[in-house]
């Protein structure tokens, strides 16, 4: 195990325990201006960091580090490649957008303290850092419990009785999929006396038992990711938090468990299950398509229609699993983080329709002001590229998995790609015809005046979706680092 | 090393009876105390795989998982029950009512 | 492993089971947990019988114990106070006998599956790695989970401890409102035993948790359970009103919730230091270093356990004295 050059574990270090630390500083020092400038300055460390790491791994190619030097089976890996590169670019952009939202979002600071969001938001941006490079099973775990319980905190933090309802069944559904994934590592545990995923994949141990605890893993993660049928928690979770917070759990918490999801299927359990698990597997991704979409057609608020896209969007990741090809893998990790980026934006702008009109009512968006019309210049560039309209990240992604689907002989899923796209572009269009609407003349209403929206939290939304459309023209730029680091089962 | 059978196997139903708790209850305390009954059917399981028999030294990698997933039982609880307390107080309700329409409240924002 | 007669572990085995059963299906709050309390000791047993004598005193402690303060605080404080707002809208009706059979039969199905599996897998458990072996035993700390839980796995101990913190905030964030009466039920009058009790118990837990502490590097023990006696003896102190409530966290109270998580990360970046990796020891002075990680670990234990029993944001020490027999 050659050994990397001690900047780049020094590096992931500062990803994995810099925000920790920044909010230990946070809840125990009492001054404003510190709570509201650190996250910024540090998101701006790290993605220095990042941009450093991804240059020294394009030229070393994946790399696997272990905590305190103990490569298993004595300790902990970590392991990074191209797809785990990705989603902490994800976190690293998303936190930036975020850190910067919440400064002017008065109502976080007045309302809820500083204990009430930022040292939970900091410590779940350390847990996802870390879940995105861990490459241990009981590592996973704990990551897994330490993003929900921050994760629950962050839906149940405004205190109404219906956000501690939505809370409440969000910690049902995540406790059970803890335990169901902490059962699976155990069986895994019993079976082969390893934790490593790097060991496991190089462990002969196939046989009912590994099908089993694979099984209740991703039944466990399945939960946690809100994928359908076992979804029922993240709707009103979503659209309930705080707006930046729902822009997180939405673009960031759900999409880890996806993640696992994926790194499990093709990384040690690659070979053990048959080839219509995996079918049937993206056949409950396209089932997620179908019903989130239809589900965010009916709402009637702006934050509900982005929670069920979500339940939407990530069937789209499960297809990588029958279609084990280049373009695949490449589709895949295009999609998450367009999709990331362009969530992300979504819920800060609806976080903003919120601040300036005072509820997310979807003809509230009709009001033909003005200010309004940036924002929905912004929802307008982030739909674009979730319905994968070209010119954006998300019609990258999803042309890469139709062709996938295509080249693999696996034509249905082209068609579930495309059908989703216009389902997405359905619900999408509804949301831009109320923001172009002329305001109805007799609306008898009172209206409220429209409060002014600071520079502060119209930017980082802007820049997102942006991001998101820029990935559009990114993508031959990009193919080198998607390279890096295929798993075995994806065909060369 | 007789215990490892029966034990192991009790550590299985003890994970569905747990389940049960979870999934077939309405009330939430109940809710939350199968959880914790399958937490301790897993850990049982663990501190089976642990044991090496009298001459050999035990396996002191699950006895690990198994202190720190107490641990982390503990806290999920005590901020369950939080939320349960609250939901109680707050709205006299002790279980998760499922909706029939949309949550129409208003976002947290607000 | 104590040689006891295999009629022993059916029967432990059964019994366990039977209170499992017992906790999901009885009708009352109050039983399930009495019931889930024996439940606990009686796996407390279970693992003392395995080899596991550390585990038994955690699992007693924490899992029993604390665990079950907690539950009987919140059935008290949520439920027996009739002044509650009810429940508004229809009550939910009884599930259906079609989905109460598919409960029993997804249940029932899982848990014959499980049970087979398990007891095989159980029975041809793989050997210790023999590097971990190795590593084990010559390691300075003696303990060998010790040794995994601060050196080889430090990061999951870490980790443990930013989940103890944030269910901490978490529960901050909900009870920090004063004005919401039935969230801090006072003890209404403490019985005269108690002054004795509380008398006798503090120098025992006391002396106890300190000693399990030290011995911790070499014998079982560790932060853990020396941490989860400190926390038993805040909960006593708490429920006989020796501890009150706050609705801040002062400065002290704050440091001793992060201490833990906070030595044990500085810990680790400070690591890069004297070697490439983060979390790894300096050879020299590794029981040292592990003494004050787990030091640094036991108070915020202790702090946090009696926080999480009180729902309070904070807490002090009563300033009126209080009222004898």
């Amino acid at each position: 195990m050659t050994d990397p050059p001690p900047l780049v574990m020094a590096g992931h270090t500062a990803l994995l325990l810099g925000p920790l630390i920044c909010g230990l500083l946070v809840y125990l020092l009492p001054w404003p201006r510190f709570r509201d400038a650190a996250p910024i300055v540090l998101s701006a460390g790290l993605l220095v960091v990042l941009w450093y790491l991804s240059g020294e791994m394009l030229g070393t190619g994946p790399v696997t580090l272990a905590l305190g030097g103990h490569f298993a089976p004595l300790g902990i890996e970590l392991h990074v490649d191209a797809l785990a590169l990705a989603m902490l670019w994800l976190t690293g952009l998303v936190g930036l957008a975020v850190n910067v939202h919440i400064t002017a979002s008065v109502n976080l600071t007045e309302r809820f303290g500083p204990e009430g969001f930022r040292i939970l938001w900091l410590v779940l941006w350390s847990a996802l850092n870390a879940l995105f490079v861990a490459a241990d099973l009981f590592n996973i775990y704990v990551l897994l419990e330490l993003s929900a319980i921050t994760a629950i905190a962050l839906v149940a933090v405004s205190r109404g009785p219906e956000a501690v309802a939505a809370a409440t069944r969000y910690l049902f559904f995540a406790l059970a999929g803890s335990l169901f994934f902490l059962l699976g590592v155990a069986l895994v545990y019993a079976k082969t006396g390893l934790l490593a995923l790097r060991g496991l994949e190089s462990l002969q141990w196939h046989g009912p038992a590994s099908v089993f605890a694979l099984g209740l893993m991703t039944l466990g993660l399945a939960m946690k990711a809100a994928l359908f049928p076992v979804h029922a928690w993240l709707p009103r979770a979503h659209a309930i938090a705080p707006s930046a917070a729902s822009a997180l759990l939405s673009a960031l918490v759900a999409k880890a468990g996806v993640y696992l999801v994926i790194r499990l299927w093709s990384g040690p359990f690659d070979g053990h299950w048959p080839e219509f698990l995996g079918q049937s597997m993206a056949v409950l991704g396209a089932a997620g398509i179908a019903y989130g979409s239809i589900q965010a057609i009916r709402q009637s608020r702006l934050k509900l229609v982005i929670a069920y896209s979500t339940v939407a969007q990530l069937g789209y990741l499960l297809l990588v699993l029958p279609l084990a090809s280049v373009l695949a893998w490449h589709g895949v990790i295009y999609h998450a983080l367009s999709h990331g980026l362009a969530k992300a934006a979504l819920f800060l702008a609806a976080g903003n329709v919120i601040f300036m009109v005072g509820n997310d009512r979807l003809e509230s968006l009709s009001r033909g002001d003005h200010r309004l019309a940036g924002n929905a210049m912004v929802m307008a560039l982030a739909g674009v590229s979730l319905a994968g309209l070209p010119p954006s990240g998300g019609f990258i992604g999803k042309w890469w998995l139709i062709n996938a689907a295509l080249e693999s002989g696996q034509w249905w899923w082209a068609l579930v790609v495309g059908g989703g796209g216009l389902l997405t572009a359905a619900y999408v269009f509804r949301v831009l015809r109320y923001a172009m609407a002329e305001p109805h003349p007799d609306d008898g209403r009172p209206d409220l005046p429209v409060k002014r929206l600071p520079r502060r939290m119209f930017w980082p939304p802007m820049l997102l979706a942006l991001g998101a459309i820029a990935l559009g023209f990114a993508g031959q730029w990009l193919v080198p680092i998607l390279a890096l680091g295929r798993p075995g089962n994806i065909a060369g | 090393m007789t215990a490892v059978v029966p034990l192991a196997a009790t550590a299985g139903l003890l994970f569905a009876i747990g389940l049960y708790g979870m999934i077939g209850r309405t009330g939430l305390i109940h809710r939350l105390l199968g959880a914790n009954i399958m937490a301790s059917a897993i850990f049982l399981f663990l501190v089976v795989l642990s044991t090496r028999g009298i001459e050999a030294s035990a396996d002191p990698v699950p006895q690990a998982m198994v202190l720190t997933g107490i641990v982390i039982s503990v806290c999920i609880t005590a901020f369950a029950l939080g939320l349960i307390r609250y939901l109680r107080v707050m709205t006299g309700e002790d279980e998760l009512r499922r909706s029939t329409r949309d949550a129409d409240g208003q976002s947290a924002d607000d | 492993m104590i040689p006891l007669s295999p009629v022993f572990d059916v029967l432990l085995g059964l019994g366990l089971l039977w209170l499992a059963w017992r906790v999901v299906a009885s009708r009352g709050r109050f039983t399930a947990v009495v019931l889930f309390m024996v439940f606990g000791l009686v796996m407390a047993i279970a693992w003392a019988r395995l080899g596991a004598p550390d585990l038994a005193l955690a699992e007693a402690a924490i899992s029993a114990g604390i665990t079950g303060a907690l539950l009987l605080n919140a059935c008290k404080a949520a439920y027996a106070d009739p002044g509650h707002p009810q429940p508004g809208g229809p009550a939910t009706p009884p599930p259906s006998s079609a989905r109460r059979w598919l409960v029993y039969a997804i249940c029932g199905g899982l848990g014959t599956a499980l049970a087979a599996t398990m007891a095989w897998l159980a029975l041809g458990r793989p050997d210790v790695a023999p590097e971990l072996r190795d590593a084990v035993s010559g390691h300075a700390v003696d303990n060998p989970v010790t040794v995994i839980l601060l050196d080889l796995r430090g990061y999951d101990t870490l980790l443990e401890m930013a989940v103890l913190l944030m269910a901490f905030l978490g529960l901050r964030i909900l009870m920090g409102h004063r004005d919401l009466a039935g969230l801090h039920p006072l003890p209404e009058g403490v019985p005269s035993m108690a002054d004795s009790l509380v008398a006798m118990a503090t120098p025992i837990l006391l002396i106890t948790a300190l000693y399990l502490f030290w011995t911790g590097t070499e014998a079982p023990g560790g932060a853990f359970q020396a941490g989860a006696l400190l926390g038993a003896l805040g909960v006593m102190y708490r429920l006989t009103g020796r501890i009150e409530p706050l609705d801040h966290t002062p400065a002290a109270l704050r440091l001793g919730l992060i201490l833990g998580l906070g030595v044990f990360a500085g810990f680790a970046c400070l690591s890069l230091i004297w070697s490439d990796w983060p979390l790894s020891y300096p050879a020299m002075a590794t029981a040292g270093v592990a003494l004050t990680i787990e030091l640094a670990m036991m108070i915020s234990i202790a702090v946090t356990l009696t926080l999480l029993f009180s729902g309070s944001a904070g807490i002090r020490l009563a300033r009126a004295p209080v009222q004898g027999p």
